[in-house]
């Protein structure tokens, strides 16, 4: 299946960088579902989580809700999302209920952005189901002494709720930043051509479908030194503002 | 007197003001979570839905929500679809049971090395095993390929199930934090008792990592039956395809330019119903069980 290899230095990577017709389409779509995925899904999931957290009663139930797109398989919410996006699919079906025109969902304008929605709607009952439990562990004594001092909701929020989940959001922002980085899945199941084509995708069509083993690995080695150097940045960034409870 | 009085109503209509604005923040909150849960709910919802209409209903511009012929002949068309069905089943049901017992075992085996045989090697260790979890996907991918490649081992399941030799890092990491909450005086009692090392870790300490243990088969069994990226790479024939590519087989069927979709919802709700039956009971026991504490008494 895959034959000997023939040393070509850095060929590969000049190729890539010389010949790739979409080579910095693909990291720039990379780039932006990531960003959009994972900003969205962070900042929704923890205003959902403090909605969530401070109503009284059913929280679990809420949460569990929240956390039902998380649960179906991969292949079945894709699919089920493919549906809902089609030319003749259940949503344009509503819209043409409502006397609206169809919207082309996968068209390559608007394509990016329904991924997005996908993604946001899947990621978001894990990132409620890792704030809930932080801000549980936000001690209450804190939080009524500045009752006390006169604090409003914000100030409590800032000044204290949010540097104590720190830690909670600093490890989910990681792991959306190295997940989102190589995506692959939704876009290789809904398509939406180069308007969704991501780095990752390429690393696989090259490898799987062309058998084009060094070029695909020097894709992926791209990847994965964007990938170090992005982790590296939030982490020098990122890691001075992280407060553990613990002590540093 | 006159101040106090004063004073203390005041207080009474600032406290009752304070219940109120609570009242209205928790309205807003739950009118808040209750439309957007709609909108979580709304697709799952849809695909069930969508499941029972017949292809007519389901393709008209007039849209129902709730099919007026609930067309429950969809759910056994999904069998006749493709003949290989029940096998991508018993498949996945294969895959699932070599690879969770291998990983469960082999997890359980390591993480009782690190909870109880502690060195600085073992540290370091311990270290670099967490930085493996921290290694992107797209690296791995292609040389794993290559490698099993050189195995003449693709369009099978060993390259799916031979590396849960390994175990799961990421349960490892449980799995210790678990052990290291049983006290050691128990394992010591054992072993002036007589027993070695195996009865110790099978006879004191897995008993008491029960529940840490189930939620890991759980949720190993839940990743496994939905995997679809891993054994896109590795397998080619479609009679030894995972439940998921076979899904994906289905969805290649066409008929009139338009897909037959309410089988295919069929099809991914009877494929969704065991990930979600598993997802409950899985947060049941991890709930009722997890706890970091032996039994010592005294």
């Amino acid at each position: 299946m895959v034959g000997t290899p023939v040393y070509v230095g850095f060929q590969n990577f000049i190729d890539l960088f010389k010949y790739e017709r979409f080579f910095y389409k693909t990291f720039e779509n990379t780039f932006v579902f990531m960003g959009a995925t994972t900003v969205l899904g962070l900042s929704l999931g923890l205003i959902f989580a403090l909605m969530i957290n401070s109503v009284p009663k059913m929280r679990r139930f809420i949460q569990t809700v929240y956390y039902l797109p998380a649960i179906l398989p991969f292949i079945a919410g894709t699919m089920l999302w493919e549906s809902m996006y089609a030319k003749y699919g259940i949503l344009n079906s509503v819209l043409a209920t409502l006397n609206m025109d169809p919207v082309m969902f996968m068209s390559t304008k608007n394509a990016m952005t329904s991924l997005i929605v996908m993604a946001v709607w899947g990621g978001i009952g894990g990132k409620i189901t890792m704030f809930l439990p932080a801000l549980a562990s936000v001690p209450e004594e804190l939080l009524e002494s500045m009752d006390l001092d006169g604090a409003n909701a914000f100030q409590k929020f800032f000044n204290v709720s949010l540097p104590m989940i720190s830690p909670t959001i600093f490890y989910l922002l990681i792991m959306d930043i190295i997940g989102g980085l190589q995506a692959y899945g939704p876009m290789m199941m809904l398509g939406g051509g180069t308007a969704t084509m991501t780095a990752t995708l390429q690393i696989y069509n090259y490898a799987m479908t062309d058998r084009m083993m060094g070029y695909a690995s020097a894709y992926a080695w791209i990847v994965f030194v964007i990938v170090l150097a992005v982790t590296f940045v939030f982490f020098k960034f990122g890691g001075k503002k992280v407060y553990y409870v613990d002590g540093d | 007197m006159m101040n106090s009085n004063v004073m203390q109503k005041n207080k009474k209509v600032s406290f009752v003001h304070k219940k109120k604005a609570i009242r209205r923040k928790n309205i807003l909150f739950y009118s808040i979570l209750a439309i957007v849960g709609l909108l979580m709910v709304l697709p799952t919802l849809v695909m069930v839905t969508s499941s029972l209409k017949t292809y007519d209903e389901y393709y008209s511009l007039h849209f129902k929500m709730f099919p007026t012929i609930w067309a429950f002949d969809n759910y056994s068309r999904v069998f006749q679809a493709n003949a290989n069905f029940v096998r991508w089943i018993s498949n996945t049901l294969m895959h699932i049971v070599a690879s969770t017992s291998i990983c469960t075992l082999s997890t359980i085996f390591v993480a009782y090395g690190f909870a109880k045989f502690r060195c600085k090697v073992a540290d370091v260790l311990f270290i670099v095993l967490l930085a493996t979890m921290m290694i992107p996907w797209a690296v791995t991918m292609i040389p794993s390929f290559i490698l099993w490649s050189r195995f003449g081992l693709t369009d099978s399941y060993w390259p799916l199930i031979l590396p849960s030799i390994g175990g799961s890092a990421y349960y490892t990491f449980m799995f210790k934090q678990n052990m290291r909450g049983i006290p050691n005086e128990i394992i010591e009692a054992a072993e002036i008792d007589g027993a070695n090392s195996m009865l110790r870790l099978w006879g004191i300490v897995v008993p008491n990592c029960i529940p840490a243990i189930v939620t890991m088969i759980l949720f190993t069994t839940m990743g496994i039956w939905g995997d679809y990226l891993g054994p896109l790479i590795y397998l080619r024939t479609p009679q030894k395809f995972n439940i998921s590519l076979g899904l994906n087989m289905l969805r290649a069927l066409t008929e009139q330019g338009k897909q037959d979709t309410p089988m295919l919802m069929a099809a991914s709700v009877l494929m969704a119903i065991p990930s979600i039956v598993m997802y409950f009971v899985g947060t049941e026991i991890f709930q009722k069980g997890i706890s970091l504490q032996g039994g010592v008494k005294g």
